[in-house]
């Protein structure tokens, strides 16, 4: 069996979240050099260290290699850029829209998002505080059936707020209480101390007159000064795009698909060495979503931390003097760990698997129609070579 | 029961070699005759080591995958049913019980399933018929 | 870093072997304290819930992988044992043991606790007759029993409307838990997907004051449960009762509040959705090592969820709060990063 590989401590994170954010700060506290790249503008947290490499607006085009020795391939203001770098994390993040066909209503000056009424609260005194002073407020939550939890965790907080610092009446409408992670039971029981009336509809009807709106509902109609109505996130525009080029699949929802179940540890992909974090893979609020990412620091240190990778004990090995390069192998491959590779020694082009990115599946193998590859490693009876 | 005569179990080490493992712990063994066989994923299976294993004398081959969506490797355990299921037309054309061989998804947390499954093999296939 | 700090990690359910095999992975020495002859803690008795060959995604098989995985790693298991006295040795801790095998304390610089939960007793939810009428049961059980034997245990019992009633112990600050306990929805749910598709006749309600249903993914299982015939009632039951005209069966009375009426209804099997609290030896636990509990009894941490008032003590998993199997996983992988990283900060 192989020896051991040495690797640096160096890793790529792409995306401007907060949970890339995250990653970035626990990496360099743990001795990583750390890249950092992203499409949009990088936050600009304070976030600086001769170890970290930022680069903003920045697009991915192609990713070589693999774990251990990735190099990935940008364009940046206009230059082509090449860096290397032993592992990745993807934390890109969702994107964010007001779902209008889906809630049949127009954003108006009674009519606002959840966002909206974020923005309003950070502004400057008493700007802030005035436009939702003493008005009943009408949150109505899951209406549009798209609801995800940050959106509830941010109406729970928004609701919080505008009761304490705006003396607002909250009425939150919802169909099923989302208590859905730790804590936030509790965090509806401190609403309700805090004035907040919770208001289950079955079918709610909502109408936006002159200047109020209103819902009707099982138990009857409310009335207020605003209807504060959540946005919807989805997966970012680019996903699919960045998906082909890491190699990785997606989920049925559109989002990075962690491996799955069976081997779950945080945001593992199904290619070793590239990791989710985040709202790019997960359904969670921005506190969840950076708990996701130091998750991910962690399986990256258990990977990369001793500076050395080694092989799993059965891996795939294909004998290019049979190979007849039909790229079965290539498309099987569930961890992307063949390509077919000139093999300089020997003067053949034929498929080659990287023996650390190799999970030794063995899918490869049953395909092959010319049994060019075997699994080293595999113990089988005697009677299977027909013996 | 002809001595030659085992039942072969082709397993996926993920699954049904961690609920194998799980028995084993509490005191379980395997039946005598029945040989495990135990895979890298569902997706290693190949058509030949199935038709080698009836070359080799088995009366019975079991096949068992993870449950489609938790294969480690994605869709190893869909390979393997298909694998089955291509032997198992082969089968039926030259004229071999279909019976004896059998594909099975399985979750490592299904010891007790995997015991049944095994011992009722054994009973249909080894133990002799009449007692 | 110090070569080779020392962890001790209480507890060998999901989440303390996730933080021991993190920990042992990065250089660490662990030693794992198991108070049970075997590891594995509750998932132990999770059982699988998938249908027709498709993983339901329930989470039971994080476990078998964890258990091969410990037995080959280097960290040191200590089965049989819990943690009689804790004394502060030099910034560090130095923990008596009592159990089977070691006597000599342990020297470590920082403890993961991980010792997970108690199931609620369906005995303190009186009026549901559980104990008393046979056809009233647990998740819990119903879990336990289709693990010990097997996918069909409940196939040939002669079942014909089975009822599940959610949050049973839970959200209920009466009796001192008003939290959620986050996995009785997901495994209702998914037993009750179980049960129709190995028994298609048969009518499955499901009793639910609210169901957490937020999460993306769990929408998708709500959705097809009830497109497979499953009846969701907003409603729950004051009273059980023996069912008066078949003593087998049970009897209840619920106000359908979507529907508007209040209906009576006989069910051959009642499956109460129970949950999870703290340990009951919880503040025994919480005192040998100084910290603080929540005001459920829970464990008490700082806003990272993992730390405690005592520096080098961390806590994973649902002895800090109700989790699933997925989710202690995740909450002890972070607790394996914040103590490493008091151990990093210590060596300098
Ligand atoms: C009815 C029911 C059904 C469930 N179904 C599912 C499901 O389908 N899917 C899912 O993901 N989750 C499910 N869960 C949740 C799952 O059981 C938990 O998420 C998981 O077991 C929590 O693991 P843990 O490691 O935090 O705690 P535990 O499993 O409780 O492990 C704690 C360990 O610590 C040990 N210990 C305790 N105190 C001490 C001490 N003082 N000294 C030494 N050792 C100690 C215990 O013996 C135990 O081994 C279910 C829960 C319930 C109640
Ligand atoms: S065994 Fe083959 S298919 Fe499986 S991971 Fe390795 S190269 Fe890919
Ligand atoms: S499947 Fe076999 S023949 Fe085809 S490219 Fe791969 S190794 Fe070569
Ligand atoms: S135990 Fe759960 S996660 Fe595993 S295969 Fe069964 S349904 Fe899927
Ligand atoms: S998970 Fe569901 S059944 Fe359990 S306490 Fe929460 S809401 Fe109730």
């Amino acid at each position: 069996m192989s020896q051991a590989t040495p690797v640096a401590k160096q890793v790529l994170v792409l995306g401007a979240s907060s949970e890339a954010a995250r990653a970035v700060k626990e990496l360099l506290a743990l001795g990583y050099k750390v890249l950092w790249v992203s499409g949009d503008e990088l936050p600009s947290n304070g976030l600086d260290s001769p170890a970290l490499a930022k680069y903003a607006n920045c697009r991915l085009y192609a990713l070589e290699g693999h774990v251990g020795r990735f190099v990935s391939h940008f364009l940046h203001q206009g230059q082509r850029l090449a860096l290397s770098t032993s592992a990745i994390i993807v934390a890109t993040g969702n994107e964010r829209y007001f779902p209008a066909e889906r809630y049949g209503l127009e954003l108006s000056s009674l009519v606002w998002t959840t966002s909206q009424v974020k923005e309003q609260l950070k502004k400057p005194l008493p700007q802030s505080v005035l436009a939702f002073r003493d008005k009943r407020i009408l949150l109505l939550l899951d209406w549009s059936g798209e609801t995800s939890k940050e959106l509830v965790s941010e109406s729970f907080s928004l609701a919080g707020e505008l009761c304490e610092r705006c003396r607002s009446e909250v009425y939150f409408f919802y169909r099923d209480l989302t208590v859905d992670s730790p804590g936030w039971e509790q965090r509806t029981r401190e609403l309700r101390d805090k004035g907040v009336v919770f208001c289950r509809y079955g079918e709610p009807e909502v109408t936006v007159g002159e200047a109020a709106v209103s819902i009707s509902y099982l138990e009857g109609t409310v009335e207020g000064d605003l209807l504060v109505l959540p946005e919807a996130v989805r997966p970012r525009g680019d996903t699919a795009e960045l998906a082909e080029i890491l190699q990785v699949r997606l989920g049925e929802d559109g989002y990075f698909q962690e491996l799955n179940i069976r081997k779950y540890r945080a945001g593992l992909s199904a290619r070793k060495g590239i990791f989710f974090a985040g709202r790019c893979h997960m359904d969670c609020d921005a506190s969840e979503a950076e708990s996701d990412a130091l998750q991910v620091v962690a399986a990256v240190d258990a990977l990369l931390g001793q500076g050395a990778l080694e092989p799993e004990e059965v891996i795939a090995y294909v004998d290019p003097s049979k190979c007849i390069r039909c790229l079965t192998c290539v498309r099987t491959c569930p961890h992307a760990a063949v390509q077919v590779v000139e093999y300089e020694d020997m003067d053949v082009v034929a498929a080659r698997v990287d023996e650390l990115a190799c999970w030794g599946c063995g899918a490869c193998a049953s395909n092959c129609p010319v049994q060019a590859i075997e699994m080293v490693g595999q113990e089988m009876p005697a009677w299977v070579q027909g013996v | 029961m002809g001595d030659h005569q085992k039942i072969v179990v082709m397993a996926c080490k993920h699954s049904a070699g961690e609920a194998l493992r799980e028995l084993q712990r509490e005191g379980w063994a395997l039946p005598d005759g029945v040989e495990w066989v135990e895979l890298p994923c569902g997706g290693s299976l190949d058509e030949l080591h199935i038709l080698r294993a009836f070359e080799a004398g088995a009366a019975a081959v079991l096949v068992l995958a993870c449950y489609h969506g938790a294969c480690r490797s994605l869709d190893g355990s869909r390979w393997a049913e298909k694998r089955v299921q291509a032997i198992q037309e082969m089968l039926a054309e030259i004229g071999i019980e279909q019976d004896r061989l059998e594909f099975r998804n399985i979750a490592p947390t299904m010891p007790a399933d995997l015991a049944s499954w095994v011992e009722a093999l054994h009973r249909r296939v080894l133990a002799p018929a009449g007692e | 870093m110090r070569e080779h700090p020392s962890v001790i990690v209480v507890g060998g359910g999901i989440a303390g072997l996730t933080a021991a095999l993190n920990l042992a992975e990065r250089g660490a020495h662990v030693t794992l304290v198991e108070r049970d002859s075997v590891l594995g803690g509750n998932a132990r008795t999770v059982c699988c819930k998938a249908i027709a060959g498709e993983c339901q995604l329930c989470g039971g098989c994080l476990l078998g992988e964890r258990l091969e995985l410990i037995v080959s790693s280097p960290v040191e298991l200590l089965l049989e044992t819990s943690v009689a006295r804790v004394e502060r040795d030099n910034g560090g801790f130095l923990v008596y043991l009592e159990g089977a095998e070691k006597s000599s304390p342990l020297r470590a610089q920082a403890v993961i606790l991980a010792t997970g939960f108690d199931h609620v007793d369906a005995h303190t939810k009186g009026p549901y007759g559980y104990g008393i009428l046979p056809s009233v049961t647990t998740g819990e059980e119903m879990e336990r029993k289709i693990k010990e034997e097997g996918q069909g245990a409940y196939d040939a019992l002669g079942l014909h409307k089975v009822a599940f009633i959610q949050c049973v112990g839970s959200r209920d600050e009466h009796v001192g838990r008003g939290y959620c306990s986050q996995v009785c929805c997901r495994y209702a749910l998914r037993l009750a997907r179980l049960l129709k598709a190995r028994q298609p006749e048969l009518e499955i309600t499901i009793f639910k004051m609210d169901i957490q249903n937020s999460g993306r993914d769990f929408q998708k299982t709500w959705q097809a449960a009830q497109e497979e015939g499953i009846r969701i009632v907003a409603g729950l039951p004051a009273v059980i009762r023996r069912s008066s005209e078949e003593p087998r069966r049970a009897t209840f009375v619920y106000d359908d509040i979507l529907a508007g009426q209040i209906v009576q209804e006989d069910f051959d099997l009642v499956v109460l959705s129970v949950g999870m609290q703290p340990r009951r030896d919880a503040e025994q636990v919480a005192e040998l090592f100084g910290i603080n509990q929540d005001r459920y009894g829970f464990f008490a941490v700082g806003d990272d969820l993992i730390s405690t008032i005592v520096p080098g003590v961390f806590v994973a998993g649902t002895c800090q709060a109700p989790r699933s199997m997925a989710e202690a996983a995740a909450h002890a992988q972070q607790a394996a990063e914040a103590c490493y990283r008091y151990l990093q900060e210590l060596a300098l």
